[in-house]
């Protein structure tokens, strides 16, 4: 059994704005032990960004804020932590690769530059060292002729190239923690097919451990160990990928799996999830997804559910679950 | 389809119209109601002036000339009688005036250069950027003179020459913005369904373009007020007996002397106005558009 | 239900773009964004059409309808021949052919109300009376499931999802029997996905409309279409109905595609990068088969000579040399 490398507990994150208070996050726990890889999937509105923004610390304050909880870095909680503290841990002990390459790297910068200026600052390496770094890390994500390529901007390479130079430079310092946030759905296909392959291979060589944030049921299965799903800001259910897809306790899980296309699911009309996603000012009352539950009863209408935990280790929000015949103990 | 799926959280959503929301925006900054207040005084003062002016605009008391403060006239008198309030509340009419029909008349002609020059690109974009260019390199002021030995003096002309010379900025921001507006989905969707050219440049891109206008508009109004106290001021603006501040404030150099506030007050009138429509503009872009925040 | 006639054909369609560079020296290049493509659609089908970015896919739907006028080749639509048609000579055709868009945001004006959009297809085609119009937009929202009730509001108020279905109540307005739904799903999030996917077939039924589908989502495409067509840097390279094109696939590129999804089947192979590198660029295709530079079966002929698209197995065409031997 692996340590634990990152352990949220209770955070909550609310944003203040002129319309009310959007609580996009609220008691959220979770943990990836070392070299583990977590999935956090859901919707928009469902807070995973939010989620790793917090870890992070990039919340945007005001009008965002950071309510409550405890982020345990390696056994220590970086929340209190200071700006210039904070500073030093991104892209050095967590690095995070985004969604659209082409705003994530600075447009009138080489890439080289860019990778070389994370290991500069973090590693202290001179201007030689670190652009011989620069060179072996784009090697080392499958850029072909990388002394030439070192050397150009972010506009003369493709949008897989992009996502290729942001994989360096978040793994060049060798974090203990990557955090993905979307990182292919802008990306074809055939090319996804290549950054996920990369991912797992890097992650393998340099025992680094992954939050991978995405909406694509499909990702999650390939990538990760365990998942975690959240709606409207709340975790729903939580367990290995295995286990989850192959038998989802959440009504919610469930109906997300049934309504994807796929050619087995053939010629009838699709599965619906009826309603939208609730607007995080205006919550319902009781459980959060009860206005769209197939399953809905009348306790989920009046009172929020807790997390329930499995003596495997699963986890899930729900009211259909929670007798002590099920061997596990609620959560408070 | 169940209802379900149709189900809008009604209560969320209260009559909000584009506009709406943006009012609501302005009303947050203070000093952005403190300049519309100002701004709808000057109005009100500038429609009423011949019931609020104590005295009528061109009357002589010739009892008390170039007097200071006193009770019978609020801010004292010029050279030949007349009161200078009066005169400062006759004024306003005439800066209301040219900032709303020159700048009127600056962005008719603006707007249409702008976005024919943005929506069509090529050469007519080349032909008209050049105009604009030739336009935009004299120096206003110098133009708006130029034009008034050419038509005359009058309030009238002063209209056209400032409006003629201020086309160029509206041109200039409203073809970026009709260039960018342009690529969004909804015009082809216009055109899908059969709209032409001309129809789509009216439904879609000048309506799309308000919130900039209205920006344009409100920073404008200053320096089209300054440009008339200025030609005024150089005597080519307002004939007398009609007041203009910068009228105002060109005949009292000469009698700095005698009464020194005789060119303060129309000075402070001036800068306030000037003030208040730039502060507002200021707050009416961010109100209407927090997107144009480099305007 | 089927007429013998296709509704839309196209014959060997070219859509290139010249790019003007700015040396004079130099000799003007194009972008090939289609290349050569001959196709059917049969009234009452749904053709989808996948691919890639820079494949060619939104570029060929919108010459299909005319958005844009084809470089060479020839577009028949109902028997006429629309390939010079003049815009004005289009308009009154703008009936028959709509078009839906991938972004709900940028697709309905933000100034407009919902009323408004949706009416405007009657003030360009000058028909009927105002009050037919509110009428009309009425019917129109309820067909697509939106309450006429908000008929008032404005656009920013309605999520991604309802914003889609104001979207295909626009493009319903003219009664067209030819809808191209271009990525109509892919900004929207999965679970509101089913829901439109799920209207848009309904649709299909109650109004008698042809699509043609496009998106880079195999499996949605899978789910909506009766034929696929599979595009590659401007080129049909395979195109079957459904099924076949699934279970059966020949050309070697559509191989790779299916086997790139990822799935939750959990007792498959783990994800493995089926093709190398990336795609060449449009303005330099290479001399041959579009896909000899990433091909893991490339020959010498791929290399020199264009495979052109033929039967390969009955109803099944291919654009591959080698097709037979491979599959």
């Amino acid at each position: 059994m692996s340590e634990k490398l990152l352990d949220v507990k209770n955070l909550s994150t609310y944003f203040y704005t002129n319309e009310g208070i959007v609580y996009a996050l609220d008691d959220l726990s979770f943990s990836v032990k070392k070299g583990e890889t977590l999935g956090i999937v859901g919707e928009s509105g469902s807070g995973k960004s939010v989620t790793v923004l917090s870890v992070m610390r990039l919340i945007q304050s005001p009008p965002g804020k950071i309510v409550s909880g405890q982020i345990i870095m390696n056994g220590e909680d970086i929340l209190p932590k200071s700006k210039k503290e904070m500073k030093a841990i991104r892209g050095d002990k967590i690095a995070m690769i985004f969604q659209e390459p082409m705003t994530a790297l600075n447009p009138v910068f080489t890439i080289g530059s860019q990778i070389m200026e994370s290991l500069r600052i973090h590693q202290g390496m001179s201007k030689k060292q670190a652009r011989k770094k620069a060179i072996e890390m784009l090697g080392k994500v499958g850029i072909p002729l990388p002394e030439k390529r070192v050397d150009e901007y972010p506009h003369q390479l493709s949008g897989g190239m992009r996502q290729r130079v942001m994989i360096a430079i978040a793994l060049c310092c060798n974090p203990e923690l990557l955090i993905c946030d979307e990182p292919t759905t802008a990306l074809d296909v055939t090319i996804q097919a290549q950054i996920l392959e990369l991912i797992n291979d890097l992650k393998k060589e340099f025992n680094t451990s992954v939050l991978m944030i995405t909406h694509d049921l499909g990702v999650v299965a390939q990538v990760s160990d365990n998942v975690l799903v959240m709606y409207a800001g709340k975790e729903m259910e939580y367990g290995s990928v295995r286990q989850v897809f192959q038998k989802p306790l959440h009504p919610y899980t469930r109906a997300l799996i049934d309504s994807i296309p796929t050619v087995e699911n053939d010629r009838e009309l699709l599965h619906v999830i009826e309603g939208m996603v609730p607007s995080m000012s205006k919550l319902p009352g009781g459980c959060l997804f009860h206005p769209r539950c197939e399953r809905c009863m009348e306790i989920c209408k009046a009172q929020k559910p807790e997390l329930y935990h499995f003596k495997d280790g699963r986890r899930v929000r729900c009211w259909l679950y929670g007798k002590e015949e099920d061997g596990g103990d609620s959560d408070e | 389809m169940s209802k379900k799926s149709q189900a809008l959280p009604v209560d969320t959503v209260k009559f909000s119209s584009f506009y709406h929301d943006a009012f609501l925006r302005l009303r947050k900054d203070k000093v952005a109601v403190c300049c519309l207040a100002f701004v709808i005084l000057l109005i009100i003062v500038a429609v009423f002036a011949p019931i609020i002016a104590p005295y009528p605009e061109s009357y002589q008391d010739t009892s008390s000339i170039l007097s200071g403060s006193s009770s019978e006239h609020l801010l004292g008198t010029d050279e030949y009688g007349r009161d200078i309030l009066s005169r400062i509340i006759y004024g306003s009419r005439v800066s209301l005036m040219v900032g709303v029909v020159a700048e009127s008349i600056a962005v008719v002609i603006g707007v249409t250069m702008g976005a024919l020059a943005g929506y069509y690109g090529g050469k007519v974009d080349m032909v008209i950027s050049r105009i604009i260019e030739v336009f935009a390199s004299f120096p206003q002021i110098l133009f708006a003179i130029v034009i008034m030995f050419v038509l005359g003096t009058g309030i009238i002309n002063v209209f056209f020459a400032i409006g003629f010379v201020g086309w160029t900025s509206v041109a200039r921001v409203i073809r970026s913005q009709v260039m960018q507006l342009k690529s969004n989905e909804y015009v082809e969707a216009a055109r899908a369904s059969g709209g032409g050219n001309l129809a789509i440049i009216m439904r879609h891109l000048i309506p799309n373009c308000l919130s900039t206008i209205i920006v344009i508009i409100t920073m404008e109004i200053p320096a089209d007020i300054m440009y008339e106290a200025s030609l005024s001021f150089l005597g080519l603006g307002v004939q007398p007996p009609q007041s203009s501040w910068g009228e105002m404030i060109n005949k009292a150099r000469t009698y700095l002397r005698a009464n020194p506030t005789y060119s303060i007050y129309p000075g402070i009138a001036l800068v306030l106005t000037v003030l208040a429509f730039n502060l507002l503009g200021d707050a009416l872009r961010d109100a209407l558009d927090p997107k144009l925040k480099n305007l | 239900m089927n007429d013998s006639l296709p509704l839309l054909s196209l014959n060997n369609v070219r859509k290139w773009f010249p790019v003007t560079s700015s040396k004079l020296s130099e000799r003007k290049s194009y972008v090939r964004a289609v290349n050569d493509v001959s196709l059917e659609i049969k009234k009452g089908e749904t053709l989808g059409i996948v691919g890639e970015s820079g494949c060619g896919k939104t570029t060929l739907g919108r010459t299909m309808i005319r958005m844009y006028k084809p470089t060479g080749g020839q577009v028949v639509f109902d028997g006429k021949d629309i390939t010079d048609y003049s815009d004005k000579q289009l308009r009154p055709l703008r009936k028959h052919m709509q078009i839906i868009f991938q972004d709900p945001y940028s697709s309905l004006d933000p100034r407009m109300t919902v009323s408004d959009i949706i009416a405007e297809p009657f003030v360009f085609q000058k028909l009927y009376t105002k009050a037919e119009r509110k009428e009309r937009v009425e019917e129109l929202m309820a067909l697509c499931g939106l309450d006429p009730i908000y008929a008032r509001r404005y656009a920013h108020e309605f999520s991604g999802g309802q914003r889609q279905r104001i979207g295909i109540a626009r493009a319903l307005a003219l009664t067209p029997r030819f809808i191209l739904c271009d990525e109509p799903v892919s900004a929207l999030d999965v679970s509101i996905q089913s829901q439109i996917i799920n209207l848009l077939k309904s649709l299909q039924e109650k109004v008698n409309l042809t699509y043609a589908f496009i998106s880079h989502n195999l499996n949605v495409v899978y789910h909506i279409s009766d034929r696929i067509a599979v595009m590659y840097l401007g080129y049909v390279v395979e195109l079957a109905p459904r099924k076949e094109l699934y279970f059966n696939c020949l050309h070697p590129y559509t191989k790779a595609l299916l086997k790139s999804i990822p799935n939750i089947d959990f007792d498959s192979e783990p994800i493995k990068a089926q093709l190398k590198g990336d795609l060449p660029s449009p303005l330099d295709l290479p001399e041959g088969c579009a896909f000899c530079t990433r091909c893991p079966h490339v020959k010498e002929r791929c290399r020199r000579e264009v495979p052109s698209l033929r039967e390969a197995e009955p109803n099944h065409q291919v654009a591959c040399h080698y097709a037979e031997e491979l599959g």
